[in-house]
């Protein structure tokens, strides 16, 4: 049979095809391949507790756009999402419900912590009775994005940095947080 | 016209000093007779106040003083009353039954004081979680490593 060899930018192997122009034969990984579709089509769980989330709704909408990246397939229900971006301060009566939100997200699932409360408790991180300072104490943090609240385009940039992270990881090796 | 809310005031209130607090008129009424008072300053034909625009509280230790910004929508005046309690005793008499929207604030004020509002429906915790121990905006009140405690009793740490 003869086959042409294809490349394409985006797909993380090779691609054969024969004269009709269908594709037959595909040759990569298996962590590659899955990882690739893994990071290019993130589901976003809806949680946004104070003003960051109204950077998050920017970045969804159509001026910052994150369906060109894979993000559009927001989900209201944790069953459903595998991407929680924690925008907004987590006060201590929120942090059990993250906490059971992140339990309830299926495997594979990653976190980005969005903003200066997220990461250390930002303007509440001192003599604050109400505020958990820093949400890698409760959840496991994938990427971190500063900013108070940060732009968009760095929800972006921390978005895509996320991805790259998926594509260099072994696809079904599961690290999970200690317990 | 009718006459400004210092001189109703000074007529229906012989016995309390007028002071003034930022741009309003404010009495100091002690918390034995503040329910009577309410009663003259909701009902009077001269004072109607029938907003509770806040109600608040200061930690002045050892003394707590409770806040009541009062308005008249019919006359246009406001006023804010004043209350003292002493530390050992936080126990005032609610004012629900004056202005529906003392509910509300008084529940905020239990909250973040202690002080307890005699007379009021349902008495709890409104921010901070049921079993918070402590009232968070008494000058006494120490707040660093609260929050990590809280987590920690809750199994919320990862490690």
């Amino acid at each position: 049979m003869d086959v042409i060899q294809k490349q394409f930018d985006d797909f993380p192997g090779e691609v054969y095809q024969d004269k009709s122009g269908h594709s037959s034969i595909i040759i990569t990984q298996i962590d590659r391949f899955a990882n690739w579709a893994r990071s290019n089509s993130l589901w976003p769980l809806i949680f946004g507790t104070s003003c960051c989330a109204i950077e998050m709704m920017s970045a969804a909408s159509a001026k910052y756009d994150w369906s060109r990246f894979g993000f559009e397939v927001a989900r209201a229900s944790p069953r459903q999402a595998d991407l929680i971006i924690v925008a907004g301060t987590i006060t201590l009566k929120m942090a059990p419900v993250l906490k059971r939100l992140y339990d309830q997200m299926p495997e594979p699932k990653y976190v980005i912590a969005m903003g200066a409360c997220n990461i250390t408790g930002g303007p509440f991180m001192l003599h604050s009775y109400s505020v958990v300072n820093g949400i890698d104490k409760i959840v496991p943090v994938d990427v971190y994005i500063p900013g108070c609240p940060p732009r968009p385009e760095a929800l972006l940039h921390g978005m895509i940095k996320l991805q790259e992270k998926i594509k260099n990881t072994k696809a079904y090796v599961i690290e999970k947080p200690k317990k | 016209m009718s006459q400004p809310v210092e001189e109703a005031i000074k007529k229906i209130f012989p016995e309390l000093t007028l002071t003034s607090w930022a741009q309003f008129p404010a009495i100091e009424i002690s918390r034995d007779s503040l329910l009577s008072a309410c009663e003259k300053l909701t009902t009077h034909p001269d004072l109607r106040f029938d907003m509770l625009v806040c109600l608040t509280a200061v930690d002045r230790t050892p003394r707590l003083e409770v806040l009541y910004h009062l308005r008249s929508t019919t006359h246009g005046h406001e006023l804010i009353v004043k209350t003292e309690l002493d530390e050992s005793q936080l126990e005032i008499p609610s004012v629900v039954s004056f202005w529906k929207a003392a509910e509300l604030f008084e529940l905020e004020v239990y909250d973040m004081f202690g002080i307890t509002f005699t007379g009021h429906s349902d008495l709890r915790r409104l921010f901070m979680p049921d079993d918070w121990d402590g009232y968070p905006l008494r000058k006494s009140y120490k707040a660093s490593e609260v929050a990590d405690n809280y987590l920690k009793s809750h199994q919320l740490l990862i490690n």
